[in-house]
């Protein structure tokens, strides 16, 4: 009686307001309307709707909001494991773990992202060259699928399922919960430097070397003409250290509009290059302690950096590399760049080690991360950016690039076809479905 | 304090056993459905270190017999109770099915004043017994929506102000709470004509004011004034108005 139903249409944007729908809503508290979801009817989870891309909305389909499924559900601090709802967000773990001398090592940089997501996406942080991707920390998945029911996930029990799950978009079901691999809390606090490198080769060069003896590393650089050809920036390196855990982080975070507010873009062709060239006179060479909550998430303290693209939003777009290739696609990136006149909003490196696997953000090599303002320029340069990435063997990230046609995803993920396949092996009817899936003809 | 609240697993009930258990009170979590309860008994005993129980009832098929012998086995020196349940039917603005009438007459009214009576005599023997009871603002005059629904909640409203009454001169407190629109699954996301309040902003206040003596309180407070002139409003007036949010 007091159920609640398909609300009325709700507008849904991704982060960076690229892509946007109106779609039906509902908002479950309780666990039999949660599984009374019809089995032939289109539905998508959404976490957080933190997702840079539209994964968890379609306008043919039923949201379904997890927040309320946030509950931790046990923590077993001598095998440091946690089994926590999908809803869960990070924020609100991190304080409880660090309470127990624990943490979750991979953190991307927002804390209000929920576990469920961070699942689905397959997130990485800031050092995946030494922790790896949230893969590697999913010990165990409880799934719901209308057709199939609860079903128990892990790397034994209906193994191929927990793959397609891992990284998947929310496109195998509704994750309900999760077991989570917990590591011994790194620190209280974090020293971080600014190294200035001369440019993204030269930051290529000195990752290769540092990388294995940081916390985490990645760098930033100012591709516009105060940055010279060559991209000039420095070296972001941290290390967990021992002291008074302050909370300054956690107690000053924000939520995240997922859509810009501010009436107009700060942040365009014009101002870019200036902001940009500001910010690096300003940053290079820092030195600083920061609390473990800021460190881990840089964008929770400021959450206008997103706004400051103004209505029309910001794509985001991150190529994985081999390292056999990264220092002549970076030539050609650059040189991409000059040609356009392209003004980014951040440009930045972070070196990766795993396997390649269906469709997830994982392999040897280097991550190029971009935002750009969403413009018809910015569209046609990564159109052509997109063909460069195939050429060098690049993978895109899905999950971020709100933009990315099927057809670069098929000529770059060997696994495309298989994922397709398997996935309608295990959904005939394919009820899971978001704007994601429907522009990546998943 | 040592708290039983009824409904739980959801919207302001649950809101209101976390504020309770963050504050380190001993809980008694009783809803309709054991599987959202067990992932609340154990987030709260996990996050705040308290000792939680729970059990399921239908309040719709009640013995409170057997829930207060169910209750004090567990916790013997319960002192406060939170009646807290309660449903709505998006088409309670004329005949409804017998058996949805039924519903909205016991989970909204009959139940709560049965389980209250069931542990007044136990409350009222501790020195500082508490009984709380959530109604709601479309209580306050009689409309033509949520007929059932209002009705039941003024019957929960006068129920409280009776024990009120009866005990005024012992240590248990009795109080009431009309609540405005809240952002729970009883809207269904659905627009309302004046703003609706987050759970968790309700129950902090509530929590914030167990050891008051007040008697009936509106909850945002600003709804005190938006029920007065509910209430004197000329009937010519205010049988035009629709102050409900579609779906309700």
């Amino acid at each position: 009686m007091s159920e609640p139903s398909r609300g009325p249409l709700r507008h849904f944007t991704c982060v960076g307001s690229y892509e946007r729908c109106q779609a039906a809503c509902m908002e479950p508290d309780r666990y039999r309307t949660l599984l009374a979801l019809p089995a032939n009817k289109p539905v998508i989870a959404m976490g957080a709707g933190l997702s840079l891309a539209g994964a968890g909305f379609s306008s043919d389909a039923l949201t379904v909001d997890m927040r309320h499924f946030n509950r931790i559900l046990d923590l077993d601090q001598e095998g440091m494991t946690l089994h926590v709802e999908a809803g869960a967000t990070l924020a609100s773990l991190f304080s409880f773990l660090a309470d127990r001398g624990l943490m979750i090592a991979v953190q991307p940089g927002h804390p209000g992202i929920t576990i469920g997501g961070c699942i689905a996406g397959n997130i990485h942080g800031k050092n995946q060259y030494r922790i790896g991707t949230f893969a590697d920390l999913v010990e165990e998945i409880q799934l719901f699928h209308p057709a199939h029911g609860i079903l128990d996930l892990n790397r034994q029990r209906h193994a191929d399922v927990f793959e397609l799950t891992v990284g998947g978009c929310g496109l195998t079901g509704i994750i309900l919960s999760a077991r989570i691999r917990l590591h011994p809390e790194a620190g209280k606090s974090c020293h971080v430097r600014h190294t200035p490198v001369a440019g993204m080769q030269d930051a290529v060069q000195q990752m290769k070397g540092q990388q294995q003896h940081e916390d985490f590393m990645y760098s930033w650089h100012d591709v516009t003409p105060f940055g010279g050809s060559a991209g000039k920036g420095f070296l972001v390196s941290g290390r967990f250290e021992p002291g008074t855990h302050e909370r300054n982080g956690w107690r000053n975070h924000r939520p995240l509009h997922h859509a810009s507010p501010w009436p107009l873009p700060v942040f365009n062709g014009l101002s870019l290059p200036l902001i940009n060239g500001i910010y690096r006179r300003l940053k290079q060479g820092y030195a600083g302690t920061e609390d473990l909550f800021t460190s881990l998430f840089p964008f929770a303290i400021m959450p206008s950096y997103f706004h400051a693209y103004g209505p029309r939003g910001f794509i985001e777009h991150q190529v994985l590399i081999p390292d056999a290739h990264i220092v002549d696609y970076l030539e050609r990136f650059l040189a991409l760049a000059h040609d356009f006149r392209q003004s980014f909003g951040m440009v930045s490196l972070k070196r990766f080690r795993g396997e390649r696997k269906l469709l997830r953000y994982s392999g040897d090599g280097f991550s190029v991360g971009l935002h750009l303002p969403a413009t018809p320029k910015a569209i046609r340069f990564l159109a052509q950016l997109d063909e460069i990435d195939t050429q060098f063997m690049g993978i895109a990230n899905i999950i971020k690039d709100a933009r990315l046609p099927a057809s670069v995803v098929a000529a770059q993920f060997p696994e495309y076809v298989q994922f397709r396949e398997r996935l309608a092996t295990f959904d005939p009817g394919r009820i899971f479905t978001s704007m994601l899936s429907r522009r990546l003809a998943l | 304090m040592k708290a039983l609240v009824i409904g739980a697993s959801a919207g302001l009930g649950r809101a209101l056993a976390q504020q309770l258990g963050a504050s380190g009170h001993e809980l008694f979590l009783v809803a309709s459905d054991q599987q959202d309860l067990l992932p609340l008994e154990r987030d709260l005993s996990l996050r705040h270190g308290v000792t939680v129980h729970s059990a399921a009832v239908d309040l719709a098929d009640l013995d409170p017999d057997a829930l207060r012998h169910q209750v004090l086995e567990k916790m013997p020196d319960l002192s406060a109770l939170f009646y807290v349940a309660g449903c709505a039917y998006n088409q309670d603005n004329g005949p409804v099915p017998a058996g949805v009438a039924d519903r909205l007459l016991k989970v909204n009214f009959t139940s709560g004043a049965r389980i209250i009576n069931a542990f007044l005599d136990h409350l009222d023997a501790q020195p500082r017994g508490l009984v709380v009871g959530i109604g709601a603002v479309a209580a306050v005059r009689a409309r033509g929506d949520n007929m059932i629904y209002a009705a039941a909640k003024r019957g929960l409203e006068f129920y409280c102000a009776a024990l009120r009454h009866r005990y005024n001169r012992r240590p248990l407190t009795v109080q009431f709470y009309r609540v405005g629109y809240m952002l729970t699954s009883m809207l269904g996301g659905s627009e309302t004509p004046l703003p609706a309040a987050a759970p968790e902003k309700i129950a902090a206040h509530i929590v914030a004011h167990l050891e008051e003596d007040f008697g009936m309180r509106h909850l945002p407070g600003w709804w005190f004034w938006v029920c007065l002139v509910l209430k004197l409003l000329p009937w010519t007036i205010f049988k035009r108005l629709s102050l409900e949010a579609p779906g309700r």
